[in-house]
């Protein structure tokens, strides 16, 4: 992902409909929107539908004269924007349904949304560093992240504590920044 | 909250381990929708997450399963070897089992036989190291998956 400041001229070319940065933007903040929004919906509809919310309104106030007093607080409006398009979404639900066992989001049959981060070349750069990981590691990590296990749990197995948990991953991502410098949205034929 | 403190305090680190209270990830997620760096730490490290999921998933679609009933008191397996040796070194390692069973086993040719002892084998996803005894050098790695029946098929 190329990395720009966001100055007044990319917030005011972002507002005149200038397709490369509008390109830059949505793929900038589409990975992040969608990191945040699956932490709360567990439907990929619902992501979807709230992620897109987000960016219309954005357009919108950007578009129709409502600019920025400070262009580099330009992530900061887009944060808002997303949490008042949750909130909303959220009272939406509860008012038109009851509310579900665990949650008001239930799990749609839509594809996984992390699929976006996942290709080929990413997945030989991670099968890279499992080869070189420990088999114990690779148990952590798989009953983590695979099998959703209570973390403590799986300290208790290892016998290790969360800090080795937590330097495990660092490690990990670390490794894959090496093999992989970035994390360019390809797929999204991002900027 | 500024960069050096998310950095400080393993923020992106806590942040995927889902181990932040609601109000201090609020507060990273704020951070993170203004620090370019921040950003893409966290794109890399849920990058990372993603595709490692995918590759976990498709190594156990991808792997062997061996099914034991409630009457097998051992399990034998029959291994091909890849490359010589005369005493083979085996670890065991099981999902759900914290220390790997370590057994040593002479190879009979270019093949091994092993006779594990069942009840050591939970349900899931195991790996089998092989070494040569002698220069503990890796030969290889295979990978099953021990599936618990309740009756004989």
């Amino acid at each position: 992902m190329e990395l720009r400041e966001f100055t007044s001229e990319y917030v005011q070319r972002l507002a005149s409909g200038d397709a490369e940065i509008e390109r830059h933007f949505t793929a900038y903040f589409s990975d992040l929107l969608l990191i945040k929004l699956r932490r709360g919906l567990r439907s990929s509809q619902s992501v979807e539908d709230v992620r897109q919310e987000t960016f219309l309104r954005v357009f919108y106030v950007l578009k129709n004269g409502q600019g920025l007093a400070s262009p580099e607080k330009l992530g900061a409006f887009v944060y808002g924007v997303c949490n008042n398009v949750l909130s909303e979404h959220y009272r939406a639900a509860s008012r038109h349904a009851q509310l579900p066992e665990g949650g008001l989001d239930p799990q749609g049959s839509g594809p996984d949304p992390e699929a976006e981060f996942v290709n080929e070349e990413r997945k030989r750069s991670v099968r890279r560093i499992l080869e070189r990981l420990p088999p114990k590691d690779r148990q952590i990590l798989r009953l983590i992240f695979i099998e959703d296990r209570d973390k403590d749990e799986v300290c208790r197995i290892f016998r290790v504590d969360r800090n080795y948990l937590r330097v495990l991953l660092h490690r990990a991502k670390n490794r894959f920044r090496k093999i992989l410098p970035t994390t360019r949205a390809a797929s999204r034929g991002a900027a | 909250m500024d960069h050096q403190s998310a950095v400080d305090r393993n923020l992106t680190e806590r942040y995927l381990l889902a181990e932040l209270e609601s109000a201090e990830s609020a507060e990273f997620e704020a951070h993170f929708f203004e620090c370019s760096i921040c950003a893409e730490d966290v794109r890399r490290a849920v990058t990372l997450v993603a595709n490692l999921k995918a590759v976990f998933r498709e190594e156990d679609d991808a792997i062997p399963a061996i099914e034991l009933g409630p009457r097998h008191k051992f399990l034998d397996l029959t291994i091909a070897l890849k490359s010589e040796a005369s005493l083979v070194e085996c670890e065991i390692h099981c999902q759900q089992a914290a220390s790997p069973i370590v057994i040593a086993a002479p190879a009979a040719g270019s093949s091994l036989h092993l006779h594990l002892p069942a009840d050591q084998l939970p349900a899931g996803p195991c790996t089998l190291i092989l070494r040569d005894k002698s220069t503990r050098t890796e030969l290889e790695r295979r990978r099953f998956f021990i599936s618990r029946i309740s009756r004989p098929r």
